[in-house]
């Protein structure tokens, strides 16, 4: 019963969660000239619409099937927050750089069996190859100007 | 004590002169990222790849085109100022757009931002209709207009752009009041026209190049008919004083060296003299102009109150 | 055969070099995950300047069918698009890799593409100059009816949950109108930031919708990420075959059905095999495993966005305007070669188009046993290489994929945004598909309307601008077809029992 609860609640905070978006939608087209507020305003208003019927419908026929993903959280937090520091730091740091340093560390976040000698040896010689790679081929084959920030 | 200080001076001139010299007579010594600010087949892009075998005769190395199109040309713009200093990164520019756009709304970038070094050419404004139409000359189109206002319908790429200021202007010297009807980019706003969703199309003398026998011209915005298209006569010569289109050309960040600045100039406007590479570009239905950095300040400042004194009449409000 | 003569100029060695090296390159880089046909195209135009133009087009031919064909790849193993065109292919793809017969998709994505490819070819050669009169009669409201055709197909398979997936497609739409407007040029939802003037762009976000939530379900756990049932990973040949030969309607039906999509400009891959798929999921007998591994479904899909590139090429070609964003390059391509399209170039410059027709059709065919190579060796690697590394080397592909689409790091951290937010909503039930396709087929929708609202008002009556042309009617049928359809037939199928029972009552 609790764990019905839970996923019913968790499902009718989501959609609840479109509402003020629709709504926020909706407030900045104050600005916008007519034609161009339109279709927002349009939209706006119809997922408004379509999560209000949802969270009603839901609240009237729970949720009775079976669910959340098992799976270690901390590992997805860490994957999480190294890419958005690597997003964020690519222009500053140098593409190369950070990329590699990103791979390596979720070469560590991604592993589950025991680290030997030679698993960590593969391992990272093989990430390092791929990224390295296509790294080549895209900034010297492509021409891909890839930022190089601080370093490289 | 004199005689030595000039002598030092004279020194420090030489070896200045001698260290700067290389690095410009070197340029380029490899590719050099010429950014789009649109997507890929546009003008831009055109006359860019028209450019570029000529650019690999002049110096030896190639172009790597690049797009970056974004809130019409505005993500690109307003980004050229963190780009590389050292004259291997070069930015197509386009008017009315970079002085209409931070006029309306803040989009980033100021005019004044923008190094621009060349403008290079510009493609007329041009009124174009169907192969099919029953306007066979600008006249016809006009007393349709007069008799039922705004029920002529014109496409053309985008709000505030190019065409729309065509078709204002030209809608206030006529006096009539037509529609336009803003498509995403030329391609577009060119299906329009042959497919007679609309009953013509503000556009250039490239677009009529592209769309050769489909679609007729009624006017061209230029002093003299353009020569690859004879039969279409000139606004002036209709009794309309409309001369301009869109005018395209190089801008460089606005902290780049001196020397860089003037070595892309040179370039650039080395490659516009080049009687092939001018032939090309009015093969597809571009006019030549030849602005490098000499002309440079005059001519935005003469854009500038053009196209400002334009927008008032069109009742654009500036932004605040 | 019209240009029969120059089918030899094709079969030069030189050229079918190009058309198989084409093809092999556009497959790797379309399996990529943010690297796009367009992408290749563009970077590789320079390269065929040298070439006479007849074996530069045919170059860019083969790596844009690749390119296509190749996106089916990742879209299967990965759960991730490699290609806008490869998004309906996820639908039936990923469900069948995780159910193991992974390997039997690739093969069949194989004979679908190549299908798909000889029926776009096959049109571009034969009808090209009638058909591109028919993309002509397609006017703004018409693209409007189709967007909004293609948004309720988005909820109609996400059944179930045809909310949600409404309401994803209603956030897709919203992250669309994000910066500067086509018409009225309002600048929208750009929370003041430089970042956002650009808008959202369709491959960062569908990079970051699909590939990121995969990312982080994949370091949670230290399962396998597919099942390899024996030790096969082999090409399942017969299988396949077997499959696809009894799907051969659906095939057809669904080459056609994208190579008329692909006729239109503007409209792409996306949008072809998504009405391929709506299609053959409302004309099949097994209709509800569409959407849980169903072969047909995969079959349509990738047969139709193959077709798009053939149909492609009619407008392209005979009225010099680009079909899909790749032959907007290769028309600028054949601009600076001082090549003049227009149906004058099917008439004056014949042996050039010519020899390009059948050069895309050899490479085509080229891509069958190339396709099914490369593709025996993808699903290895996937399914091989150990999670550890196989993490990095996404996660690498999705950072640099994203940025090399406008060289703007900002859709790098765009995409990651989105792949935490499109995690956090796919927990809630929410797929990545309506949003993704909403984000796509927003600004369609937004420029059908109002630009058929400004003509309509033009001339005179908005309502029967929308609602009496004749393209518009069938397509707004379509509509109330697929909306109504599986309605209408569980009461068709209910009928039949009525019949035994004796009646109840005479008002009945």
């Amino acid at each position: 019963m609790s764990e019905h609860s839970k996923r019913n609640l968790a499902s009718l905070i989501s959609a609840g969660a479109f509402i003020p978006l629709g709504i926020y939608a909706l407030w900045e087209t104050r600005g916008m000239s007519p034609l161009g507020s339109v279709f927002p305003r349009t939209i706006a208003s119809a997922m408004i619409v379509f999560s209000v019927i949802y969270i009603v419908w839901r609240w009237f026929k729970p949720h009775s099937d079976d669910q959340a993903p098992p799976g270690s959280t901390p590992r997805r937090l860490l994957l999480v927050g190294i890419m958005v520091i690597w997003a964020v730091s690519l222009k500053h740091v140098g593409f190369l750089v950070t990329s590699v340093v990103a791979a390596l560390l979720l070469l560590l976040v991604a592993n589950y069996d025991r680290w030997t000698a030679e698993r960590i040896a593969g391992c990272v010689l093989g990430t390092l190859l791929v990224v390295g790679g296509l790294y080549s081929v895209f900034a010297l084959g492509l021409k891909v100007p890839l930022p190089a920030g601080i370093l490289l | 004590m004199k005689t030595r200080n000039k002598l030092v001076a004279v020194l420090v001139a030489v070896i200045g002169g001698i260290a700067a010299g290389p690095a410009v007579a070197a340029y380029p010594e490899k590719t050099v990222n010429y950014i789009i600010a649109f997507g890929p087949g546009g003008e831009s892009d055109v006359s860019a790849r028209l450019q570029e075998p000529f650019f690999k005769k002049y110096t030896g190395q190639t172009f790597a085109i690049q797009y970056k199109p974004g809130a019409g040309g505005a993500a690109t713009w307003s980004q050229l100022n963190g780009m590389p200093v050292d004259g291997y990164t070069i930015v197509g520019t386009n008017l009315p757009h970079i002085i209409l756009q931070p006029y309306v709304k803040d989009v980033g970038y100021e005019t004044a931002d923008l190094a621009n070094v060349y403008w290079f050419h510009f493609t007329p404004d041009a009124v174009l209709v169907p192969a099919a139409s029953p306007y066979k000359t600008l006249k016809d189109l006009v007393d349709a207009a007069k008799k039922a206002p705004g029920s002529i319908t014109f496409s053309g790429s985008g709000t505030n752009s190019a065409n729309h200021l065509a078709q204002q202007r030209f809608d206030k010297l006529a006096g009539i009041k037509t529609t336009y009807v803003p498509f995403k980019g030329t391609g577009a706003a060119n299906t329009a026209i042959l497919g007679k969703q609309v009953s013509g199309g503000w556009g250039y003398t490239t677009v009529q190049m592209m769309l050769g026998d489909k679609a007729r011209c009624l006017a061209v915005a230029l002093e003299k008919r353009h020569p690859r298209i004879p039969n279409c006569p000139t606004f002036k010569e209709l009794g309309y004083d409309l001369v301009g289109g869109a005018y395209r050309g190089i801008a460089v960040p606005k902290s780049a060296p001196a020397n860089i600045k003037k070595a892309v100039a040179n370039l650039i406007g080395k490659i516009n003299k080049d009687p092939e590479f001018i032939a090309r570009m009015e093969e597809n239905g571009f006019a030549m102009l030849d602005i490098g950095p000499a002309e440079m300040p005059k001519f935005m400042e003469d854009m500038r109150k053009l196209y400002h004194g334009l927008a008032q009449d069109m009742g654009i409000p500036k932004r605040k | 055969m019209p240009g029969v003569e120059f089918l030899v100029d094709a079969l030069t060695p030189f050229n079918l070099l190009l058309a198989l090296a084409g093809v092999a390159a556009g497959t790797v880089i379309g399996a990529l995950p943010g690297l796009t046909a367009t992408m290749a195209v563009a970077v590789l135009v320079p390269f065929t300047f040298g070439m006479n133009p007849a074996s530069g087009l045919i170059a860019l031919g083969a790596i844009y069918t690749g390119a296509i064909y190749g996106g089916a790849y990742a879209a299967i193993l990965l759960n991730t698009p490699g290609t806008p065109s490869a998004i309906a292919t996820t639908f039936d793809g990923y469900p069948m890799a995780k159910r193991g017969d992974g390997d039997l998709a690739i093969t069949m994505a194989c004979f679908a593409s190549v299908t798909g490819g000889l029926v776009g070819g096959a049109f571009l050669l034969w009808l090209a100059p009638p058909l591109a009169n028919v993309a002509l009669a397609f006017g703004p409201v018409e693209y409007f009816w189709l967007a909004i055709f293609g948004l309720t197909l988005i909820g109609a398979l996400s059944e179930g949950n045809l909310l949600k997936g409404f309401i994803g497609g209603c956030f897709g739409l919203l992250l669309s109108m994000i910066g500067v407007a086509t018409v009225g040029g309002d600048v929208r939802y750009t929370l003041d930031l430089k970042m956002l003037l650009g808008g959202i762009d369709v491959i960062s976000a569908l990079i970051g919708l699909y590939c990121i939530p995969v990312l982080i379900d994949l370091v949670a756990t230290h399962d396998p990420h597919l099942k390899l049932e024996n030790q096969v990973a082999g090409y399942r040949l017969r299988e396949a075959w077997s499959i696809t030969w009894r799907s051969k309607a659906n095939l057809i039906r669904s080459s056609v059905i994208g190579t008329l999509v692909g006729i239109l400009p503007g409209a792409g891959g996306s949008i072809a095999s998504l009405v391929a798929y709506s299609e053959a999921r409302r004309t099949s007998a097994r209709r509800e495993n569409f959407g849980k591994g169903e072969p047909d479904g995969l079959l349509s899909t990738e047969s139709a966005n193959n077709a798009t590139v053939g149909g492609g090429f009619i407008p392209t070609l005979v009225l010099g305007i680009p079909g899909t964003p790749p032959d907007a390059v290769i028309l600028g391509a054949l601009l600076v070669q001082g090549i003049r399209t227009g149906p004058a170039l099917f008439s004056e410059q014949s042996a050039i188009v010519y020899t390009f027709i059948y050069g895309l059709l050899i490479a085509t065919i080229l891509m069958l046993p190339m396709g099914l190579l490369i593709g025996r060796y993808a699903f290895k690697s996937i399914v091989t290489i150990p999670k550890a590394v196989l993490v990095p080397t996404i996660a690498f592909l999705t950072v640099i994929g994203s940025y090399a689409v406008n060289n703007n790091t900002n859709d790098v951290v765009l995409m990651v945004m989105l792949g935490i937010v499109g995690w956090v909503l796919n927990r809630f039930g929410f797929s990545p598909s309506p949003i993704v396709l909403g984000i796509i087929l927003g600004p369609i929708a937004e420029a059908g309307f109002v630009q058929g609202y400004l003509i309509g008002g033009a001339r005179g009556n908005v309502v029967a601008e929308f609602f009496t042309r004749p393209i518009s009617v069938g397509i707004v049928a379509f509509i109330v077809l697929s909306l109504f359809y599986p309605l209408l037939r569980q009461r068709w199928q209910m009928r039949p029992q009525a019949v035994p029972h004796p009646p109840v009552a005479s008002n009945e």
